[in-house]
């Protein structure tokens, strides 16, 4: 975008032409002023009319005061207007010579005292400035595109560079800060210059050249490329292709430092780092000695710390097992266990016990039993078996029973004993068996009973 | 120490050692020994810090602006004096 674009462009003339209609309106008015109220009258409709103005010219008559303050005047063909450029803005802006065809941004003020007018000038730029910022515009697209400016292709910058090269001119200011600053906060450093001119024609490709050499050769960690902030014009050897490819193929991490803040060059989008100015490059590329110090002491006592809580913790982790339940008191945690082994030799006795008693028992049944079947038993029950059967036979002996009166007959031949009278018939002999002796005899009559057969001799 | 260790290297070994202890993941044994690690690698950074070898040189160049080369291809440096009177 082309700021000047935005605003109306003024010629001194026109200027003028505006200006003057005011005077001659006071003119016409009835009451008198003094020189001051017509002056500050003036003032106010010029001052608020011309607030912000963009006026295009060739500088004449510069000069600048010890103050830092740069007076000079503006002019084309026809007309001129003086310009004051006050340090505060000088230092940030470009600064013109005589001759210079420029367009100065500023406001219109009425010095009161001279009764004069001026352009109080906010920022200088070089006319044709639109073109050159055409071409950066249409640069930076490409690049772009390219993947020049692309974060994932960014180097990380060395923690504690060993070697520090810079890429500037021998005589500017710049060397001379970032040396400043250097030993400010790290003297222990190395520093290798690559002294290249920094504007003007070749500019860039010195300024190319210096860093593929330092690449070459691998001379530093880190680099630092720059200069001091300028004009568009003068920046320009840090907006060309040249250096934006040799950043672009640097092995070695670069931080651009073109400049001041708000001037942004091709080679600031393509640097690793871009440091807003050439101080804050030498503070970027090291830590500071003290805080380096301080942050190794904080990192002792972290270390120190984090050991000591080891420590701590190891000792309480092993009290806590010193003092826990088990080690002060072993029955708490046995009791349980003792408990147990009691109750189970208790009733393991128990069950013994009962065990032997049911065995005992058994024992004795069987003993018992065994008793039944000894021989003396069987002995003794034979013998009553034997008196008994004694006594039966005893009972049943015959000869018992014929001493009580009763006889035995036998047939005589076939000694048959006769049991039924159907055996005997008339004129058998039988022979009769008593007690104490035989008698024979001859069967005389037979008589049979009905109901029982029953024999008369 | 084994070997002596660039400031870099030191300082990543120190971060690391913090890291170590800071999880517990070593033994109260192993933490000893780290710490003294630490200790000797602290007090070397520290030398390092302090050892203020400064050195500033440029690179010596032609008239066509070319470096200039010693036998071995490497260029020759010269120790650089900033010319302070020169106004910028």
């Amino acid at each position: 975008m082309i700021v000047s674009d935005l605003y109306c462009h003024f010629q001194v003339e026109n200027l003028l032409k505006i200006a003057y209609p005011f005077f001659l309106m006071e003119k016409t008015v009835k009451n008198i002023h003094t020189v001051s109220s017509l002056t500050y009258q003036i003032k106010h409709l010029l001052e608020g009319h011309f607030k912000f103005i963009q006026v295009k010219g060739e500088v004449s008559n510069l000069k600048k005061q010890s103050s830092g303050h740069i007076y000079f005047t503006l002019k084309d063909a026809s007309s001129s207007i003086s310009v004051a450029l006050f340090s505060g803005f000088a230092q940030k802006t470009l600064l013109p010579k005589d001759g210079d065809e420029i367009i100065v941004e500023g406001e219109i003020s009425l010095y009161a005292p001279r009764g004069s007018y001026q352009i109080i000038a906010q920022k200088i730029s070089k006319t044709g400035t639109g073109d050159l910022l055409m071409k950066l515009h249409l640069l930076k697209e490409e690049l772009s595109k390219l993947g020049y400016f692309s974060p994932d292709r960014k180097k990380p910058l060395p923690k504690f560079p060993k070697k520090i090269g810079v890429v500037t001119s021998p005589t500017g200011a710049v060397i001379k800060d970032i040396i400043h600053v250097l030993s400010r906060r790290y003297p222990n450093f190395q520093l290798i210059l690559n002294p290249v001119a920094v504007q003007g024609p070749l500019a860039e490709i010195e300024i190319a050249k210096a860093i593929d050499d330092f690449n070459k050769h691998n001379l530093v960690d880190v680099m630092i490329v720059g200069r001091g902030g300028g004009s568009l014009e003068d920046l320009f050897s840090f907006n060309e292709r040249i250096v934006a490819d040799a950043i672009f193929r640097s092995k070695i991490p670069i931080i651009s430092a073109c400049g001041h803040e708000t001037d942004f060059t091709i080679a600031d989008f393509c640097a690793d780092v871009r440091a807003p100015t050439p101080s804050a490059a030498a503070e970027i590329v090291v830590v500071d000695k003290l805080a380096l110090q301080h942050q190794l002491q904080k990192l002792n006592e972290s270390i120190s710390k984090a050991i000591f809580s080891h420590i701590k913790q190891s000792k309480a982790t092993l009290s806590k097992i010193a003092s826990s339940k088990a080690f002060l008191s072993p029955y708490s945690m046995l009791s349980i266990f003792i408990q147990n082994v009691d109750e189970l030799s208790y009733s393991m006795d128990k069950s013994l016990q009962q065990v032997i008693q049911m065995k005992k028992t058994l024992i004795k049944e069987k003993e018992k039993t065994l008793a039944l079947f000894s021989p003396m038993t069987k002995i003794y029950r034979l013998k009553e078996k034997i008196e008994s059967i004694k006594e039966h036979l005893f009972s049943v002996n015959p000869s018992n029973i014929l001493k009580k009166g009763y006889c035995l007959v036998f047939k005589d031949q076939t000694n048959e004993l006769i049991t039924s009278i159907s055996q005997l018939q008339k004129d058998h002999r039988v022979q009769i068996k008593l007690a104490n002796g035989e008698a024979l005899a001859t069967i005389e009559t037979l008589k049979e009973n009905h109901h029982e057969k029953r024999t008369h001799i | 120490m084994k070997k002596e260790h660039t400031f870099e290297e030191a300082y990543a070994r120190l971060e690391e050692i913090l890291e170590k202890i800071n999880h517990g993941e070593v033994s109260l044994e192993h933490s000893l020994s780290l710490y003294e690690e630490a200790d000797s690698l602290i007090k070397s950074c520290n030398k390092k810090i302090d050892s203020a070898e400064k050195k500033i040189t440029q690179l010596m160049k032609n008239r066509e602006k070319e470096l200039i080369l010693d036998e071995n291809g490497k260029p020759l440096e010269t120790d650089f004096i900033h010319d302070k009177d020169l106004p910028f």
